[in-house]
């Protein structure tokens, strides 16, 4: 090719792209919302003089024009492709695939962010928990399983022991690690699965002294697929969606569920309407709430279980309800725990007495705490914390 | 605003190119100072006001020195010139320094000013400055075009981040500069190019590098991955910027200097500096080594200069006190080379020459980057195994894993050899036509992925805008 038809070429696709993209860009209209990053997107921003003196506006377009570009998604997969295909990195973002099930790598262990969790575990027991039961639970995030040896993986063990050292004698250790296996994970979600928490129900039954039976053969398992887990947007790759399969039995079916942020209402133990939302785990306990309490109309042994958990609790609970009457899961993610002393705010929910007390925090949550919100923290409005998630 | 952002790329570059090409020739000059400081608005909306006062200024002064060559005026106004621009490069830039220092030493509490650095006031006040003091020695006319003379000091493909463009080397493409197809072709290949070096190799280096160091968990091999990281971020950063600069400085129809000419295979100190940051190194030589006198006076003096060169080379890089070391501990080399140590370089064979400069570049950037003694002191010793820490660990093997293709890829991309190979297919015809045929297929690919990444990615600057 002579030197001058190469220019032309060039000079042409340079510009091509250029302003087939310009133009793309300009006609389309902006998306709300990113399915797959299971977030908001850069909107137009605000056009005053105040924006622009203090450079606000430019900032605010540069989020826009990146979160706005045409085919976002696929850009994200021509970049995860690249860096694992091409650069041969181990994980893109620090997610990477191994057997077809997506990973996030949780490395290293931030000992400052357990011993702050033990904090707040300490804080809430003190001040609301003396002379009850009171145990927890550490929930191993799917790294703990995956036995490759070529990946970064935290020390749990050192994890357990942290927390063991740093929270008060009283409260009881629950082991799980030995309850679970990969396979009890989702393909593309950091969760486990639902059907496969018999081994769960089994350690916390012997752990809390309460009879859970647990046999998936005694409940209807109903189906939802494609359920892209929190990590399938996240990894930007050709990867297998997973299936939700919940379980249902006249207990789940007669359970109700009330919730502190909606009050007067009632709702069933699984919001199928969710399965088609931004995060079809919201299934499971209305998703991300402050406070709900499920309770079994059909219960008959009066005992309670009060929760201090994070997202793993909510597809285990309807499984509780073969144990306790009452289950009620408090997430110190979205309520600090100073206010569960203002009955004012939350009531019947903070209602503690004779009931059976679980802190059950993943390995995940107890490495990153600072989205546990602690009593010290007085500079949000709101008794209520904005939602990490869209729901 | 950043060259490796989607909107530069995709809102601003199409509308300027549109603009200033469906312009008479006439007009370019003011389509380009209109964009340059609508691209400098974009990022520093209130300090463009400085840099339209320092181009009215210089404008002024040139026309001062021009109208009273040869008389006591014209050196008044050069003085007027250089100690205004020094002025407000060390107000914005280093007043917290100072302060800062003479708190320390006088054990007074004076508040800092927390003044933000205007982007690329280094850059452009050496520019303008070296646009004065050009005139004042005759070596180029004083620019009579208010508008030339602003477009030149605000050019937006090297505004903020150089290479710094003296005017003797554009004076003349001000106003009689010619634009080819072959220009452009070669400007987008070479901005495409600069792009990728910074998107794919540097950003990608500095996530190796930022975690290497912050790792809690440290090894000899660590220390020393994160320090050829940072190198390596730096000049593909840098000389990545440089090439972006260039190459929209072709399209634009503007031949301005190379900046950086493969640093990393330089046999010596003296060589290294000939090879890096050309641009800042020339500006240096031209306006301080050489009028004090250079190395043509006795050895106090030219020790002297040495010092002084240096220590205002490392004090441009940041109002640090690392920074002031790192440029000592480059003149200090530089003098003992002079003295002692260039004949024996010639003699020993080439690969210890390499080992000797590299090494000594390495330890320049540990200086560099940490910016605490006991920070340098302390990456020294784990990186000659002076740490009681391992030689390797589990997560230096897992980062050496991930990241080998991309420091493989620094690595060779640092050396001349892909074009020197190019070069070489330009001998033999068929090479030659697929060399041809293959380029518009690689800056489309590279642009594509570039896109591919930066929208994947968050706000990234460049880290030469600091300085």
């Amino acid at each position: 090719m002579r030197g001058k038809i190469s220019d032309v070429i060039t000079v042409a696709c340079f510009l091509s792209v250029s302003y087939v993209l310009f133009f793309m860009n300009i006609i389309k209209p902006s998306d709300e919302l990113s399915f797959s990053e299971r977030r908001r997107l850069a909107q137009f921003p605000e056009l005053s003089a105040g924006t622009i003196f203090s450079a606000e506006f430019m900032r605010g377009f540069d989020d826009y024009a990146a979160d706005q570009m045409v085919y976002r998604n696929e850009w994200r997969r021509l970049k995860a492709a690249f860096d694992l295909g091409v650069f041969r990195k181990h994980d893109n973002n620090a997610i990477f695939v191994s057997g077809g099930m997506v990973f996030k790598t949780e490395y290293p262990l931030r000992e400052s962010s357990v011993r702050r969790l033990c904090g707040i575990i300490n804080y809430c027991d003190e001040r609301f928990l003396s002379g009850q039961n009171v145990y927890y639970t550490l929930v191993p995030d799917k790294n703990y399983y995956l036995g490759d040896g070529d990946r970064l993986v935290m020390d749990y063990e050192a994890l357990a022991d942290l927390t063991r050292e740093h929270l008060r004698d009283n409260i009881r250790y629950i082991d799980l690690f030995g309850a679970l296996s990969l396979d009890c994970y989702y393909l593309t979600d950091s969760h486990w699965k639902q059907e496969k928490l018999g081994g769960v129900t089994a350690a916390l039954s012997e752990g809390l002294g309460v009879d859970i039976p647990f046999d998936a053969s005694d409940y209807a398992a109903k189906r939802y697929y494609p359920f892209y887990g929190v990590y399938y947007g996240q990894a930007a790759l050709n990867v297998e969606p997973d299936e939700i399969i919940y379980l249902v039995n006249d207990v789940t079916e007669n359970a109700t569920v009330t919730s502190l942020e909606k009050p007067g209402k009632l709702f069933a133990v699984y919001d199928e309407a969710a399965l088609e939302g931004m995060d079809s785990y919201n299934l499971f306990m209305l998703g991300p709430a402050a406070a709900v309490t499920v309770k079994n109309p059909a219960g008959e042994n009066g005992r309670g279980l009060v929760i201090f958990r994070d997202s793993y609790a909510s597809s285990l609970t309807p499984l509780l309800l073969e144990g306790y009457d009452t289950v009620t899961l408090i997430d110190l993610r979205y309520i600090r725990p100073d206010l569960l002393a203002n009955a004012e705010i939350v009531g019947e929910y903070a209602d503690f007495t004779d009931k059976d007390i679980l802190f059950m925090f993943s390995a995940t949550v107890f490495n990153n705490s600072d989205s546990v919100k602690s009593a010290q923290n007085e500079d949000f409005a709101s008794p209520f914390a904005a939602r990490s998630r869209i729901d | 605003m950043l060259f490796s952002s989607i909107a530069f790329l995709f809102y601003f570059l199409p509308v300027v190119f549109a603009v200033y090409f469906a312009l008479p020739k006439k007009f370019r000059n003011i389509a380009l100072l209109v964009a340059s400081l609508f691209f400098y608005a974009y990022g520093e909306p209130k300090y463009v006001v400085l840099l339209v006062f320092s181009s009215l200024m210089d404008y002024v002064v040139g026309m001062a020195i021009d109208k009273n060559r040869g008389t006591k005026k014209a050196k008044y106004a050069l003085v007027c010139s250089v100690v205004v621009n020094l002025l407000i490069l060390g107000f914005f830039k280093y007043s917290d320094f100072f302060i800062a220092n003479v708190n320390a030493l006088f054990r007074v509490n004076i508040p800092l000013l927390h003044i933000p650095l205007p982007l690329g006031i280094s850059f452009y006040t050496f520019q303008t400055m070296s646009y004065t003091i050009d005139v004042y020695r005759n070596d180029a006319k004083a620019q009579k075009n208010p508008f030339d003379f602003a477009a030149y000091v605000s050019l937006f493909p090297q505004l903020v981040a150089g290479p710094i463009v003296r005017y003797q080397t554009i004076a003349e493409q001000m106003t009689g500069r010619r634009h080819t197809l072959d220009d452009f072709a070669k400007g987008v290949t070479r901005f495409v190019i600069g792009l990728g070096k910074k998107v794919l190799l540097a950003n990608t280096l500095g996530e190796l590098n930022a975690t290497a160091l912050s790792s809690s968990n440290q090894s000899v091999l660590m220390y020393w991955l994160a320090i050829v990281a940072f190198m390596l971020q730096i000049y593909f950063d840098f000389s990545g910027y440089s090439d972006m600069a260039i190459g929209l400085s072709w399209v634009f129809g503007f031949h301005i200097l190379e900046n950086f000419n493969y640093p990393f295979i330089a046999g010596s100190i003296t060589e290294f500096w000939q090879r890096w940051h050309i641009s800042m190194g020339t500006w240096f030589r031209e306006y301080i080594y050489i009028p004090l006198g250079g190395n043509r006076v006795k050895k106090w003096k030219w020790a002297r200069n040495i010092a002084v060169v240096w220590f205002c080379t490392g004090l441009w890089h940041g109002a640090a006190w690392n920074f002031i070391a790192w440029g000592l501990y480059f003149g200090v080399l530089l003098a003992l080379e002079k003295l002692f140590f260039m004949g024996l370089l010639k003699r020993i064979p080439k690969v210890f020459r390499h080992i000797y400069t590299l090494l000594a570049i390495t330890v320049s950037f540990v200086i560099f980057h940490l910016e605490s003694v006991p920070g340098i002191i302390g990456h020294l010793k784990g990186m000659f195994g002076f740490g009681a820490v391992p030689l390797l660990n589990a997560e230096s093997r897992y980062y050496l894993g991930s990241y080998k293709v991309v420091l493989l890829l620094a690595a060779v991309g640092a050396t001349p050899l892909l074009k020197s190979l190019l070069r070489r297919a330009q001998g033999n015809a068929k090479l030659k036509t697929a060399v041809s045929a293959l380029r518009p297929v690689f800056v489309t690919a590279l642009l594509l992925v570039v896109t591919a990444y930066l929208v994947d990615s968050s706000f990234n600057p460049f880290l030469y805008f600091r300085f």
